[in-house]
This record gives C-alpha cells, structure tokens and sequence, in this order.
C-alpha cells in the first residue's frame, strides 16, 4: 500500500510538472490561480 | 471474542483527525475547483492520504498540550486561506510557482506516507521514531515540503506574505513542540 501510494505521489508529481513545462514551452502560458474564476465558463 | 482476548483500542482522536483532514481535503478540493490552482490539487491529494492515516493508526504513548494540538490544527488550515493575484504573473514567476507548489507537496506527501500509522496533527509518539524513506534526509520534511510550497504564493502575489509569515511562524514552533515530546519521550 505505502508503496503504492509513493509510487502514484511520484507519478503525479512529475505528470504535473512536465505538463507545467510544456504548457511554458508550447503555449507561452502557465495556468495559475485565478480568484473568481468560474468553472466551464 | 473470548474473555481473555482484549479488544483493540478505538482512537477516537485518530477518527476525529480523520474526519477533519478530509474536511480539509474537500475545501481544498473547492478551492481547486474554484481556482484552477495546482497548489490546492496537491494539497487536497495530500490531506486525502492523511485523512486515511489518521482513520488506521494508533493510540499514542505521550501527546503535547491542548495549545499544541489547537496550533497545529489552525496551522494545517492556513494553507487553505491563500489567494491568487487579480493579475496573471509573468511566466517564468508562474512556472517557478507551479514547480515549488510541484516540489513542496511531493516532499510533505512522501512525508506523510512515510509516518503511516503514526501519523498526527499534534504533536504526539505514536511508536518508533521515523528514519526511513525520506525522514533520513530531511528531520521535519511535511513542514519543510509545505514551506518550499508555499513560498510559491510568495512569488505570485506579496499580500500573500503576512499569511506566509503566520503560517511559517506555525510551522516552527510546532518544530520545536515535536522536537521537545521525542526528546522526553526517548
């Protein structure tokens, strides 16, 4: 289980940061935090 | 059951805890929802495990004071209270920003996987202490993760600053608090 766990937090965390890099790389944006926004609008 | 058998000890705490980390875990998850920022992701991820951890460990031998546990729960909200910049940061802030958020929650989350059963908001002795996996590196790495984290609000916006300070200051002393029960406990 622990492992399992380790495992999926690692996955997770380079999945968020490859998608974060080649959102830069590609789009020239980063999707941060915006107040107020609202979801599917 | 027979007569001699002893029934396992309940840790009401430990369901209480659980209860109220998933309660973090799903204003989190709001937060997220209503945000879009990862940083409210990985925190909900990481109360979600903790909130399975409490739900399973078990009773600890000596715990801190009722100040310890109120402060550490008030610390493990403030994170929960961050606010994003009316305007979009430049890039490279943003992306510094998603890679702290990135790199703070997978130290605290390895963190909290790590303690397992032992895992607690207030500080408490809950069997051995912790030297593996990642605890053999870093002494405090849940808070350590979480600061790395949260500088990260830093970066996109200075009103963020006085809650950082709050939530650094909350995270230190209950350094100190873990650090003063493992020592009298040993």
């Amino acid at each position: 289980m622990k492992t399992l766990l380790k495992t999926f937090a690692i996955v997770l965390a380079v999945a968020a940061a490859v998608q974060t890099v080649s959102m830069a790389i590609s789009d020239n944006t980063v999707a941060v935090a915006a107040d107020g926004h609202e979801p599917g609008v | 059951m027979k007569a001699n058998q002893k029934c396992p000890a309940l840790d009401l705490s430990g369901i209480a805890g659980a209860g109220l980390m998933a309660l973090f875990g799903i204003v989190a998850a709001w937060r997220w929802y209503s945000t879009l920022s990862l940083f409210f992701a990985l925190l909900a991820f990481r109360d979600f495990v903790a909130a399975y951890y409490f739900s399973v460990r078990g009773k600890s031998k000596a715990h801190g004071s009722r100040f310890a546990s109120i402060l550490a729960y008030v610390s493990t909200a403030l994170p929960l209270l961050y606010r994003a910049p009316g305007e979009p940061p430049s890039l490279p802030i943003a992306l510094a920003a998603n890679l702290l958020f990135i790199l703070g929650f997978l130290i605290s989350t390895l963190a909290t996987i790590e303690l397992g059963s032992r895992m607690g908001v207030s500080p408490a002795v809950r069997g051995s202490l912790c030297k593996t996996g990642i605890y053999r590196w870093i002494r405090h790495p849940m808070y350590t993760g979480y600061i790395v984290a949260e500088v990260g609000w830093i970066l996109l916006g200075a009103f963020n600053a006085p809650l950082f300070a709050a939530s650094l200051t909350g995270y230190l002393l209950r350094m100190r608090l873990e650090n003063r029960i493992l020592s009298n406990a040993r």
